[in-house]
């Protein structure tokens, strides 16, 4: 990957949990990633991909124990995260870098009011503020995420669950972060609601020039919202590229499997062909690449080395032997 | 390191009960309770064993002797072996204090599992009459059952028993609401179970871990109220020792020999504590969010 | 031929609130072998309704036919004889399995609980089962904990199965369900459906899975169905406004789909004691006076496309 001024860019970062029951389980491997300003980046991937684990280790919350970030750095702005103390985390945090969470019946606290919450963060983080000024920017916050301002008193059960979540997303943008982790925003939404809040986000990234890391497992969120992309599989990137790199020319069997797996609203009724088998036990990867036994093109090559992370054209890298030496072939007889 | 992750998880593989068993091995107190607890209840059993002459050898010209090797605890104000009427004491308190907690942790289950699954009217008859026990203090209640039933131990038992009932019946209940409206149940009902079924097949295994833990305490509770019964003459009664009637007897020369007093009280000491213990042991042990 | 027909099916559950009207009205019909989709939002009684048919609870008015006979108001004792012949798949793989019973348990189950063949019956029975819907041998004494959720699902499913009913609610059974593992289970209940002959009910939230199992589809909303009819007519034309919102927001995994997204504006209507009147009303571009105090009637508008829209006709231009 080049080596530009990249917002946020994390290098060689591993994350482990290490219990009793699971014994050591490799959540996150050598996982590197970049982040433009004012970009967004799709992190795609199934349930125990290792997509939260990374998102949190950029926050600096891996719970601990059992998680145990045991190399790697992320750097944001420059300078790395990882070395700061948790004072500096904790202003970092909220300011600079913040999280939406998957589920806003959760996130919020049942017995202060919405307003209260809102002006905690900027509390915390503008303390020259006055009383007046920081209630003035509440009302704002929650006029600017489609909350009429006078219900600023009210209490989170008063709200219903889009709403919830537009609070959520007026908590996390009130300090106008240079970053934002957004982990499954919509997936406890309805359709219907997950279009409203999805309008709301795109529109608010823009006014206010903040680049995303989109967590999420659904194509069709991805297709709308990011610029780019990178495909996880069990802890570590398997494919990164442009949107269209990864929805026109994917590389990866993975990558392929999964949108294969889609039924879809549109076109063809076709029947579906899933990834056969599931995903490796993080407690126990296979050595080689960790997709080869689900793999239909896996050779001996796959069970036996693991692949890097190789370029295919551009921006675009594919994490798979197969896929590297095509385009190798095809840039030979090209 | 992958080869070890591996044996872990095999060892692991085959149930609950071996992890809880691991679980509670890390805890070292708890271990010296059950040792502790299992000495005294092998002496107890073994009382015949060791002592074959029984408790109620007398010899008035041996009274109040302090413990040498021939009697190690001493002698009583009859010249009786103290130790020796420790150990069949024990027989008679631990065992009514068992088959009393297993009287209320069926009656418990009984009408915890019905209150619990049928919710409704049944489970505020059944809530309310719980509460009337409730707000009669248990000792209270004991002394009234065993006045009227006359002393004796299957009175003890009862008396005993009948005011632990709602503590059970709370214990069970309280999952069960929550149990009975997960989906698994309601699967069981899709596949055409009756209650019953489902409440033996479903609720009673999910529930037993709570249960255990109860009864380890309820074993401790009852040890407490049967020796406390005895004491006050109401419960087992003399010659046959017991704990609670070696104290209340012992209370008349407690001057001229602490011997009397003090090995009953350790053995009520030791078996409650010990009980305690493991009873807490097995809650951190069994809850659910330990795990991970 | 018909094996389901529902007429008039209302369950109102009481609140502290007032009457919740979960299923208000409802009457739809199920032939054999064939998949009817029931497609909504949280909220819209497709759950409910599932459970009724099953009568997992009590319906409060209404009636369900099953294969000639009512069997809206049987005995407990009728109810579970009918469990042979209609059972359930149900969403949580996580929650649907006692986590104290192995896989093979799990499966029998059933066939214990009707005492259905011996001991040694019943595991040749499970053995079959556990073969048809793909799970290994291997797994049989396994606990639910150490599994995953698709073969957690597999499970679910041999254990619906394996009385061999012939009628099948599933709800919601793949949404807690990786994309990679959804197909699988959606095709293996795919190829069940024609080894076995089953007729399905098929409740989802989820539009693209619902296009592609059903072959009639039911869209609720708050209760009520507010269009029916073929898989490929609600997809290729959808009428009442509610489904153009709805399947305009599904987003398209593809880069170049762009379509004129309808975002719903209006807060929700609650269920609880509703009012006369259009229930989506109040989140409808289209709304106007009379929608709000007058019921619109389910009415058919092309050949077997219903939709419940006073002005259907004028939306879509007919």
């Amino acid at each position: 990957m080049v080596q530009t001024e990249a917002l946020l860019s994390i290098r060689d970062l591993s994350i482990q949990y290490v219990t009793r029951d699971m014994g050591c389980c490799r959540a996150v491997n050598n996982l590197s990633l970049d982040l433009q300003k004012g970009e967004t980046l799709g992190l795609v991937g199934e349930t125990g991909a290792g997509k939260t684990t990374i998102a949190r280790g950029i926050m600096g919350i891996v719970p601990n124990p059992p998680g145990r970030i045991t190399q790697g750095s992320i750097f944001f702005k420059g300078e790395d995260l990882l070395r700061k103390k948790k004072k500096e985390m904790r202003k970092i945090r909220g300011d600079k870098i913040s999280m939406i969470f998957q589920d806003p019946m959760t996130a919020l606290n049942p017995v202060d009011t919405v307003g209260e919450q809102i002006e905690e963060v900027l509390k915390l983080h503008q303390p020259g503020a006055g009383k007046e000024e920081i209630r003035q920017k509440a009302v704002q916050m929650l006029e600017t995420v489609g909350i009429p301002g006078e219900r600023i008193d009210e209490y989170p059960h008063q709200f219903s669950g889009g709403m919830k979540q537009r609070i959520v997303i007026a908590i996390a943008l009130a300090c106008s972060p240079e970053l934002l982790i957004a982990d499954e925003p919509t997936t406890a939404l309805d359709v219907t609601i997950q279009a409203q809040i999805l309008e709301l986000m795109n529109k608010l990234k823009g006014e206010m020039n903040t680049s995303m890391l989109l967590i999420t497992h659904d194509l069709g969120v991805v297709a709308e919202m990011c610029n780019r992309v990178a495909i996880i599989y069990a802890g570590e990137v398997v494919e990164i590229g442009t949107a269209r790199d990864i929805f026109k020319n994917r590389s990866h069997p993975y990558t392929q499997g999964l949108f294969n797996s889609l039924p879809s609203v549109t076109g063809e009724k076709t029947k579906l062909k899933p990834i056969p088998g599931a995903m490796p036990d993080p407690s126990n990867l296979p050595a080689g690449c960790p997709f080869a036994p689900r793999c239909g093109y896996a050779c001996e090559k796959c069970m036996a080395e693991h692949p890097e992370l190789l370029p295919v054209e551009g921006e675009h890298y594919v994490r798979c032997w197969r896929a590297a030496e095509e385009e190798q072939h095809g840039i030979a007889a090209g | 390191m992958r080869s070890k992750n591996k044996a872990e998880r095999n060892l692991e593989k085959n149930s609950m009960l071996r992890e809880t068993f691991y679980r509670i091995c890390q805890n070292k107190l708890a271990i010296l309770c059950m040792v502790i607890f299992a000495i005294i209840v092998i002496l107890v059993c073994l009382a015949g064993v060791i002592a074959p002459q029984g408790y109620d050898e007398q010899n008035v010209s041996n009274a109040f002797k302090t413990p040498s090797l021939q009697h190690i605890f001493g002698t009583d104000n009859f010249g009786r072996d103290i130790f020796v009427r420790v150990l069949y004491g024990g027989r008679i308190t631990l065992l009514v204090s068992i088959a009393s907690t297993m009287v209320a942790t069926l009656l418990g289950l009984l009408f915890g599992c019905i209150a619990g699954y049928f919710g409704g009217a049944v489970d505020n008859v059944i809530m309310r009459v719980m509460d009337v026990f409730m707000a009669i203090p248990n000792m209270i209640l004991a002394i009234v059952i065993a006045t009227t039933l006359g002393s004796g131990m299957v009175t003890t038992v009862l008396a005993v028993a009948v005011g632990s009932v709602p503590g059970f019946v709370r214990i069970v209940r309280a999952p069960i609401l929550s149990i009975r409206t997960s989906e698994y149940v309601e699967s069981a009902r899709a596949i055409g179970a009756k209650p019953a079924f489902i409440i033996i097949h479903h609720i009673i295994p999910n529930i037993m871990a709570q249960v255990i833990v109860q009864v380890t305490l309820g074993i401790a509770n009852s040890i407490i109220s049967v020796a406390g019964l005895s004491f006050l003459g109401l419960g087992v009664q003399p010659p046959t020792p017991e704990w609670g009637t070696m104290l209340s007897q012992a209370r008349n020369y407690m001057m001229r020999s602490m011997y009397m007093v003090t090995c009953p009280g350790i053995a009520i000491v030791l078996s409650v504590i010990s009980l305690n213990v493991i009873g807490d042991a097995l809650r951190d042990a069994l809850d659910p969010r330990l795990k991970n | 031929m018909e094996l389901l027909r529902v007429e008039h099916l209302k369950k109102y559950f009481e609140t502290p609130r007032g009457l919740l009207h979960a299923v208000d009205d409802l009457s739809f019909t199920i032939s054999q072998r064939q998949t009817l989709g029931v497609v909504g939002e949280s909220g819209c009684g497709k759950s409910t309704l599932g459970r009724l048919l099953l009568h997992l609870i009590d319906n409060t008015s209404g009636k369900i036919i099953f294969d000639g006979e009512d069997i809206s108001n049987i005995s407990d004792a009728k109810r579970r004889e009918l469990c042979k012949r209609m059972q359930m798949i149900f969403q949580d793989p996580f929650a649907s399995i006692d986590p104290r019973k192995t896989v093979s348990q799990t499966i029998a189950e059933p066939l214990r609980v009707f005492h259905l063949g011996s001991d040694r019956e019943i595991s040749e029975k499970v053995a079959e089962m556990m073969d048809l819907v793909g799970i290994s041998p291997r797994i049989r004494n396994a606990y639910p904990h150490e599994l995953d959720g698709g073969r957690r699902q597999r499970v679910g499913i041999a254990r619906a199965l394996i009385l061999r009913p012939e009628f099948v609610v599933c709800d919601e059974p793949v949404s807690a369900l990786d994309v990679s593992i959804q197909a699988q289970i959606i095709n293996l209940m795919l190829e069940l459906q024609e080894s076995l002959g089953l007729t399905y009910i098929f409740i989802t939230h989820d539009m693209s899975v619902v296009r592609h199992v059903s072959d009639n589809i039911l869209v609720m909303y708050l209760g009520q169905v507010v269009e029916t009819a073929n898989s490929e007519d609600i997809f290729a034309s959808p009428l009442h406004p509610y489904t153009q919102a709805l399947l305009s927001a599904v987003p398209v995994p593809d880069i170049d789909h762009k379509t004129e997204r309808i975002i719903l504006r209006g807060e929700i209507t609650s269920p609880i004691n509703p009012k006369h009147g259009c229930r989506f009303a109040s989140r409808c571009i289209y709304a106007k006076e009379r929608c709000f105090h007058e019921d619109p009637a389910l009415t058919e508008v092309t050949g077997g496309h219903c939709a419940a829209c006073h002005f259907v006709k004028e939306i879509n231009g007919l």
